[in-house]
């Protein structure tokens, strides 16, 4: 089920009704069999999917703390990352190393052939799966005691709020909340339902608008040059920015009106000084999860200098395999990688040079600049993550930097404009959200002004939004 | 009741309250439109056309049909009621719309081709939002999708689904400022050149084992209401094929099987079938703006063929 759907509309207030309702023993299971619907208003047979990862899964955590031989517990470990991991092989990753072999094979000159699978991609399996293995791993660790209640365990892989785009929550945080039992808080709702209603604009208003003049030029790289290719990256930017973080503010809007605390997933991430800054802004939930169960146990940066930088490379890497499978993502990760490489060996040249500018002395200047320079790697990246694939890329990049050709774009239009606008506007909220909390802002205004804004920006959704069944983004990874 | 449970009741209901309000407002600058799509619909729920022959059909007949040449031919009233794009469901809903407010004319011109009969669908579809009272429209998009049974009950759904166009269109007609049409009581010449070799080699390449009119069930029962609305209506029905590209009617393999269809419902008195598919200036390119369109010049022409002939009909029919 979309959220920005009319499904989804009827759904969500008779869920959060029915909750407050039943009696809190039944909860848990009133989200569960809500959570399997909301799935299943995509593809029912893939439920599956779920329902096997959530099992073995509870098995191997139980079976964990049952025991406290290593090899025992290793081994549940590796029945857990065998399964949730191999199931995202299949479905996700195959078609893409088969046809990565075959091609290989094919320049070298050998005969080989491997089969393409005509799968479906399940709806959200990189968020619930890397969700459900924080688990197990947080549980071999001994950071967390083993779920003993099936049922709310089921409930924390597919609690629907954030089942198929996130944030992807940790067990220890998000667990124990099913345990707690939430009243209706009318203040809590209200900021949840602020928060949902931002969300659906960034989405639905800004992020599908942006997408049209996107779609037009990726869908045809050849044909767009110079600053056409640039205004349309740079609409990608806020695209995917829009679209990512509209739906982690729905979700945890969603959830907060029922009680449930869902973890922050972006920050402002294009005021970012540095790309590290930027990972740590842009899909916080995602990062920290590479942070916590790939880069750390790599060693991280506690293990000599070369070692360290292949750390990086590689989580920059499968971050990008993560996003999708396609040699582009791949790049765009180890894209990143390099820019966190880059900043570390040019970090005693660049403090020179702005001891030598006197930057320092001009500090607002400094950290726009910073920011500027940022934005712009981040930019570059994002051609990798949206084209089509590295042929298209090249094309984009030999293009951007050449002239002409650009009368078919649509620069004149009102939805143009409309999109510059609401650029800008993003800018501006994000200036004054980095002073103050807009939604204590919003609270401090008498209540007739506060109606008066919220109608404003639903009638502006309405009015503005487009509501062709766009599905977000990041339902494909 | 607390403040908590007022407000959380308050907001709603004020915003349906808002909604409904924006809605009738917007609605009024449909209605107030005197062109396009809107400017017709508004004429014919006015009642405000009494035409005499009245052609419709679809984008053949917007384009194909000269209309105040054939007013000279048969010193009639002639107005086109074409609905560019649309099924043939959705243009007798049309016109049971026109005969609800309008006199029947005394004669129906039914252009027809080879996708006449397919799978009722809504073309355009902002155009009948403000027609959807309209028992007759409604019933027939209710059918075709149910963002119509939506757009109807639910305000300002339509203006959330449809591009910004629409509201547009709505505040065009609201101040006064609308983009002027070049058509003339329905009729809609288009003068566009024709890039005959890459259309025929589109339709090739597309359809290679050649293309297949469609008759749906759906288009076959609209069909079957459209005559009967007429006999009931004492209102006299042509059917007419205008001209199409001779190269792509080559295309079309089951032509007989569809021309066969308004064959057998001619008598050659309430029901006659005049067939110009492969008419003479089928055969000239200069006529057409596509391979299934007449171009201006072509309904000019068309038209200098058509009108001396139906009016020799009528006579011939009247005098019977």
């Amino acid at each position: 089920m979309l959220f920005n759907s009319l499904e989804f509309l009827i759904f969500f207030p008779v869920v959060v009704t029915l909750y407050f309702l039943f009696p809190f023993r039944f909860r848990w299971a009133w989200l569960l069999l809500a959570s399997y619907v909301f799935y299943m208003f995509w593809n029912i047979p893939y439920v599956l999917l779920l329902v096997v990862s959530t099992l073995v899964d509870y098995t191997a955590g139980w079976q964990m703390g049952r025991t406290e031989n290593p090899v025992k517990r290793r081994m549940f470990l590796v029945l857990s990352l065998m399964t949730n991991l191999g199931i995202l092989a299949v479905f996700k990753y195959f078609n893409f190393f088969s046809s990565s072999f075959n091609a290989l094979f094919k320049t070298l000159g050998l005969s080989a052939y491997l089969p393409h699978l005509n799968v479906l991609l399940p709806l959200g399996i990189s968020f619930y799966t890397f969700q459900t293995l924080s688990y197990t791993i947080d549980v071999y660790r001994k950071r967390l005691e083993p779920q003993r209640h099936l049922g709310v365990f089921a409930l924390y892989v597919s609690f629907f709020p954030q089942l198929v785009a996130g944030p992807i929550e940790r067990a220890g945080h998000l667990l124990p909340q099913f345990f707690k039992k939430h009243d209706f808080d009318y203040p809590r709702m209200c900021d949840g339902l602020k928060l949902m209603l931002w969300g659906f604009f960034k989405k639905i208003v800004i992020a599908d608008r942006l997408a049209f003049f996107v779609n037009f030029v990726y869908g045809h790289p050849a044909q767009w040059h110079g600053a056409t290719v640039y205004i349309a990256t740079t609409f990608f930017a806020f695209q995917i920015y829009c679209d990512f973080s509209g739906y982690s503010d729905i979700a945890i809007g969603a959830a907060r009106i029922m009680g449930f605390e869902i973890m922050e997933n972006f920050r402002r991430p294009y005021f970012a000084v540095s790309i590290a800054e930027f990972w740590r802004r842009w899909h916080i939930s995602l990062s920290t999860w590479f942070r916590d169960y790939l880069y750390i146990p790599l060693g991280g940066n506690r293990v000599p200098v070369q070692r360290w930088y292949l750390n990086l490379i590689f989580v920059f890497v499968i971050s990008g395999l993560w996003h999708g499978a396609n040699w582009t993502f791949v790049v765009w990760g180890a894209l990143h990688g390099f820019y966190m490489l880059f900043s570390v060996w040019t970090e005693g040249w660049r403090r020179r040079a702005v001891s030598f500018l006197n930057l320092e002395r001009v500090p607002a200047l400094y950290k726009m600049l910073r920011i500027a320079i940022t934005y712009h790697l981040v930019l570059f990246s994002w051609i990798f993550f949206r084209a089509q694939s590295l042929r298209d890329v090249k094309t984009l990049i030999i293009n951007m930097f050449s002239p002409g050709g650009n009368d078919a774009f649509p620069y004149k239009t009102f939805d143009f404009t409309v999109s510059l606008a609401l650029i800008a506007l993003l800018i501006i909220v994000h200036l004054l959200q980095s002073r103050w909390r807009l939604r204590d802002l919003t609270l401090r205004m008498p209540k007739f002004a506060r109606w008066i804004f919220y109608y404003a920006v639903l009638f502006s959704i309405i009015f503005l939004g487009k509501f062709e069944g766009i599905e977000f983004i990041y339902f494909q990874f | 009741m607390n403040q908590n449970a007022r407000d959380m009741i308050a907001f709603p209901v004020i915003f349906v309250i808002l909604s409904l309000a924006v809605q009738a407002y917007l609605m009024e600058g449909f209605y107030a439109r005197r062109s396009g799509d809107f400017g017709e619909w508004n004429r014919i729920v006015r009642g405000e056309i009494n035409a005499d022959i009245l052609i419709t059909g679809a984008s053949r007949a917007q384009a194909g049909m000269d209309v105040s040449l054939l007013e000279e031919d048969l010193n009639k009233d002639v107005y086109n009621i074409a609905l560019l794009g649309n099924s043939l469901a959705l243009q007798v809903a049309r016109l049971k719309v026109y005969l609800k407010y309008n006199r029947p004319p005394e004669a129906i011109v039914q252009v027809v081709g080879r996708n006449t009969l397919r799978k009722p669908r809504a073309y355009n579809p902002g155009q009948f939002i403000p027609y959807l009272n309209e028992k007759e429209i409604y019933q027939t998009l209710s059918g075709i999708s149910k963002h119509f049974i939506l757009a109807r009950y639910f305000p300002l759904y339509s203006f959330a689904l449809l591009s910004h166009d629409f509201t547009v269109d709505a505040v065009q007609g609201l101040t006064g400022r609308e983009d002027t049409v070049d058509c003339y009581k329905g009729y809609c010449p288009v003068n566009i050149d024709w890039n005959k070799e890459e259309d025929v080699k589109t339709v090739k390449r597309l359809y290679p084992q050649g293309l297949k009119g469609q008759m749906t069930e759906e288009g076959k029962a609209a069909l079957n209401e459209l005559v009967q609305l007429c006999r009931q209506k004492r209102i006299r029905l042509f059917f007419v094929y205008a001209p199409v590209y001779y190269q792509f009617n080559e295309f079309v393999v089951n032509l007989d099987e569809v021309r066969a269809i308004y064959r057998k419902l001619s008598d050659g008195r309430d029901i006659v079938f005049m067939d110009y598919s492969s008419a003479e200036m089928a055969r000239q390119e200069k006529y057409f703006y596509n391979s299934q369109h007449l171009n201006q010049l072509g309904s000019i022409e068309f038209s200098k063929i058509f009108g001396p002939e139906l009016k020799q009909l009528l006579t011939r029919i009247e005098e019977n």
